[in-house]
């Protein structure tokens, strides 16, 4: 469970990380590449097939008539993890300013997303500091 | 030369996403501003990628590098959003115990998850205005079928693949055999 959170916290996509991590463990940094591996394979060649048809029936009728139904639930599923992205993101205050920050910059000014999240590992450290001097002045407290 | 390119955005990508819809945004900037696809196409393969197997960051680099570049591109995506995994977390397992405690990494995730949820949420509302406003008018068939996902989704807690066939089979029936306007 513990390896679950590490692989959580990281950058990059969640599978791969534990795959890295509980292979690791198992048999070293081989092991860990093999399992990346083993783990990414059958995905990229059923999309590698799955593109190739997206490519020539994209343009056909039923197609289109289909695609355009699955269209209109990608916002309501991101919605949905949204949804469950809040309650682990504002974690004090400052945070939903990050959040407001975050919002306005990409959408009004196309800030690069990667910018933003540097933005967003400058105001964490900040916002940890600030609050790990508060709890310790609090602390100090006679 | 476009294989290194491809390699790079995703490595980018790879770096930049902490927590699974987060490459969203990500994944979106970098293929729209290397015109490798439209914002059409991101919407289309996120779909596509929550119904097939494998994780949303990697089927993504799959389907743009194959865009970009055919199958070469598509081998070229996949190993840089990967990076993060090879790099980080070998270090990670190998020092594992000191990574734990590591009060930095908790830091930075205190002011990174919530930028990534504000790139989220600019997500939602771009896509909204590209999926549901087509040029200004409202797309009633496919809010209509937003709403019923959005209740699906967040009231019923249907999952995921689920939704998008549902929407696929309505899409079928409504554009299809009903055929209403696919644009407006």
């Amino acid at each position: 469970m513990d390896l679950t959170s590490v692989a959580k916290s990281l950058p990059g996509t969640m599978i791969a990380n534990v795959a890295m991590l509980y292979g690791y463990r198992a048999g070293g940094p081989i092991g860990g590449f093999l399992c990346v591996f083993g783990m990414v394979f059958p995905p990229m060649v059923i999309l590698i097939a799955i593109s190739f048809f997206y490519r020539t029936f994209r343009s056909s009728y039923w197609v289109m008539a289909t695609m355009e139904g699955m269209q209109a639930a990608v916002v309501p599923i991101i919605a949905g993890a949204a949804l469950g992205m809040v309650k682990g993101s504002v974690k004090y205050s400052p945070c939903a300013l990050v959040v407001l920050a975050s919002f306005v910059l990409y959408i009004f000014f196309q800030v690069n997303a990667v910018y933003l999240v540097i933005m967003g590992v400058a105001a964490g450290l900040l916002i940890g500091e600030y609050y790990a001097r508060k709890e310790a002045g609090g602390h100090g407290a006679p | 030369m476009v294989l290194l390119e491809l390699y790079w955005s995703f490595l980018l990508i790879g770096f930049s996403s902490f927590g699974g819809l987060s490459m969203i945004p990500q994944i979106s900037d970098q293929v729209i501003s290397h015109g490798w696809m439209n914002a059409s196409q991101v919407t289309d393969i996120v779909a596509i990628a929550e119904m097939t197997p494998g994780p949303l960051g990697l089927n993504c680099a799959t389907f743009a590098g194959m865009q970009a570049a055919g199958i070469p591109g598509a081998v070229a995506a996949n190993p840089g959003t990967l990076t993060p995994a090879l790099t980080l977390c070998a270090l990670a397992a190998a020092f594992f115990t000191r990574f734990r405690e590591s009060k930095i990494m908790q830091r930075i995730l205190l002011g990174v998850r919530p930028a990534c949820l504000g790139m989220v949420l600019g997500v939602i509302v771009s896509l909204t205005q590209s999926t549901y406003l087509r040029q200004g008018t409202p797309h009633f068939a496919a809010i209509g079928i937003g709403l019923l996902d959005l209740v699906l989704v967040v009231k019923y807690k249907v999952s995921i693949p689920i939704v998008i066939l549902l929407s696929a089979g309505l899409g079928i029936l409504l554009f299809g055999m009903i055929d209403l306007p696919i644009s407006g």
